[in-house]
């Protein structure tokens, strides 16, 4: 559309009859040539997007608005689903769980992963046997990494984290790990601390390229390795800690596997470790209220889209990209 | 000051020996769990069960890897796996590749608004469309087969993989495609004999994603899968922790978990140095 006004444009003006437009008549053939092999090449995700994500989400918001259960027809009952939701226990909860988990665990997982990286960066004897070890649990299939800690904190004196802790006396009794409401979320949040690696090639690579000589001159000027840590590389690596925030918030909204696993073996203990996810999922795939469980996944949405929102638009302010700085 | 500065080549010395001090310390509860697990899955049903703890079985039942796989159609489940992981690959890195370079190289009127609209994807949560995505599903007569978890992959493969090799892509000097223009090379061929070739790394990083993410994917096989003799390896080994939850065969669960395990360690030892370099390269960083 654009080029085709530019011609028209030039032809008016009789410019294009000039030998020295001819370049630029040419390139607006070029134009169109590149507009036709643009939309070639991204068209696999232009279907992606409107197969995918724009149809399924029209009717997924439209289904929250109906009682659809799969069976028999289904007609519209305006907000009833989302009215009922708020006033669901086991959902208010099953937010409350979210929230809890996605607030601690992800700054946690950050953080250990950025200090995992930092003692890498400090050209450390087997740097690469290391960063092998601490990436390993990254790579293990969820299901296998829960069933094994699920084994590990085991409530009974027979799990290997009680004997040890029994032996060393850090308890009278065992540990009651995924058995208790009360210590449930905090087991499955140390045992998620086991993939903090992910972050850490990343931030890796984030503390890589801060170029040595700002160490150098800070060093000449006397500042000790905190400081040198705290006023040159934290800034310096802020589009990193961006990045892997957001990153990392998005994924912990989204976790199911865990906490479905969690949830099957041993019976979420009053629903302790029942993330919205596993809510979602439970109303859909087992009772099938499609209409009811979709108003609960837009629910989801819309938090985690006014918490990205939030995260971008106070991004400006804390995250300072290169250019800036130089 | 000065006291830093006499400090300095002390320095150099004490800081690497106390950070390989702090990461043998930290590795401890990073490496212990893949210990445990095939501790645990070498004991017998008694030693799981008795005190004081067995750290290392007396006699290791490497048999148990045998009769974990025997409880259920492994093999089965192994080979569904294995098609997935392929045709998901493939078409992650085609089709994630073909539009990387399309927003990266090519200028074409509405190529931001698209681009924004793949990056607003990546957080929309999957269980909003899935809802929808499996009464269409159910509607085409696709539940209980593999396509609803192939065909996607050859749509586009994923907004952060886009993402990914866009970026790599920019990277990339443009005088390599000039050269090859002036040649009369068409768009295709710069993207299929020089594009491609140059970004092998972040190819391998994608794949390795797409391998990793399909191999251990567990939700949406849950949901499409539903019949016993069509599940993936990692529902399979679902199954079996259910089956055996009653405490008889803790063993043979910590075995098919190893199984599961084996093939994306191994895989991650031989990608581990493109990986590292695809990250590196990718800009991820900045």
């Amino acid at each position: 559309m654009v080029s085709r006004a530019s011609t028209a444009e030039k032809l008016a003006t009789g410019a294009g009859l000039s030998p020295s437009n001819k370049p630029s008549r040419l390139f607006s053939v070029a134009k169109r040539q590149d507009l036709i092999a643009g939309y070639l090449f991204v068209l696999p995700v232009i279907l992606g997007i409107l197969f995918w994500v724009l149809i399924p989400m029209v009717l997924s918001l439209y289904y929250s608005f109906t009682n659809n259960s799969i069976i028999g027809s289904y007609h519209f009952i305006g907000l009833e689903n989302y009215k009922t939701l708020f006033q669901s226990p086991t959902f208010i909860q099953s937010l409350q769980v979210t929230f809890i988990y996605v607030f601690i665990s992800v700054p946690l997982n950050l953080l250990v992963g950025l200090v995992i990286a930092v003692l890498l960066n400090q050209r450390v004897l087997g740097m690469r046997v290391f960063r092998t070890l601490f990436y390993l649990p990254v790579v293990v299939p969820p299901v296998a990494g829960t069933l094994l800690w699920n084994d590990m904190f085991s409530a009974s004196q027979y799990g290997v984290v009680n004997s040890i802790l029994l032996s060393l006396h850090l308890v009278k009794t065992p540990f009651p790990f995924f058995t208790e409401p009360s210590t449930a979320m905090f087991s499955f949040i140390v045992m998620g601390l086991w993939s903090a690696g992910g972050s850490m090639l990343i931030w890796l690579a984030g503390l890589k390229s801060v170029p040595v000589e700002l160490y150098e001159a800070a060093r000449v000027d006397g500042a000790s390795s905190w400081k040198r840590f705290l006023l040159i590389t934290i800034p310096l690596i802020t589009p990193t800690i961006f990045f892997n925030m957001i990153m990392g918030m998005i994924g912990a909204f989204q976790t199911f596997t865990t906490s479905f696993v969690l949830g099957g073996v041993t019976g979420s203990p009053l629903g302790a470790l029942d993330l919205i996810n596993v809510y979602i999922y439970r109303h859909a795939f087992s009772y099938f209220q499609m209409g009811f469980a979709s108003a609960a996944a837009w629910v989801l949405f819309a938090i985690t889209f006014v918490f990205s929102l939030v995260l971008f638009l106070t991004s400006g302010r804390w995250v300072i990209y290169r250019g800036e700085v130089e | 000051m000065s006291i830093q500065k006499r400090k300095k080549p002390l320095g150099r010395y004490l800081i690497p020996a106390l950070a390989f001090l702090g990461l043998v310390i930290l590795a401890v509860p990073f490496v212990f769990p893949f210990f445990w697990i095939l501790s645990s899955a070498l004991q017998t049903t008694t030693e799981q069960y008795s005190l004081p703890l067995t750290w290392w079985p007396k006699i290791p039942q490497w048999h148990n890897f045998i009769v974990a796989w025997k409880t259920m159609p492994f093999g089965l489940y192994l080979w569904h796996s294995v098609v997935l992981v392929f045709f998901v690959t493939l078409g992650t890195v085609l089709t994630s590749a073909l539009c990387a370079y399309g927003f990266a190289r090519i200028r074409f009127w509405g190529r931001n608004v698209i681009f924004m609209a793949v990056m607003a994807t990546l957080m929309l949560p999957s269980t909003v469309t899935l809802i929808p995505l499996y009464l269409i599903m159910k509607h085409l007569g696709w539940l209980d087969t593999y396509y609803p978890l192939i065909v996607p992959a050859f749509f586009g493969g994923g907004g952060y993989n886009i993402f990914l090799l866009r970026q790599f892509m920019l990277g990339i000097p443009q005088e390599l495609e000039a050269a090859a223009r002036i040649d009369g090379a068409s768009r295709f061929g710069l993207f299929y004999r020089i594009m491609l070739p140059s970004m092998k790394p972040a190819l391998a990083v994608v794949a390795w994603g797409a391998i990793v993410g399909t191999w251990s994917d567990f939700m949406l096989p849950l949901v499409y899968l539903t019949s016993i003799k069509k599940l993936t390896f990692t529902l399979g080994l679902y199954a079996l922790s259910q089956a055996s939850y009653s405490g008889w065969a803790n063993q043979l669960t910590m075995a098919m978990s190893i199984i599961s395990m084996l093939p994306v360690i191994i895989g991650f030892f031989f990608v581990q140095g493109w990986l590292i370099e695809g990250i590196n390269l990718t800009g991820l960083s900045r």
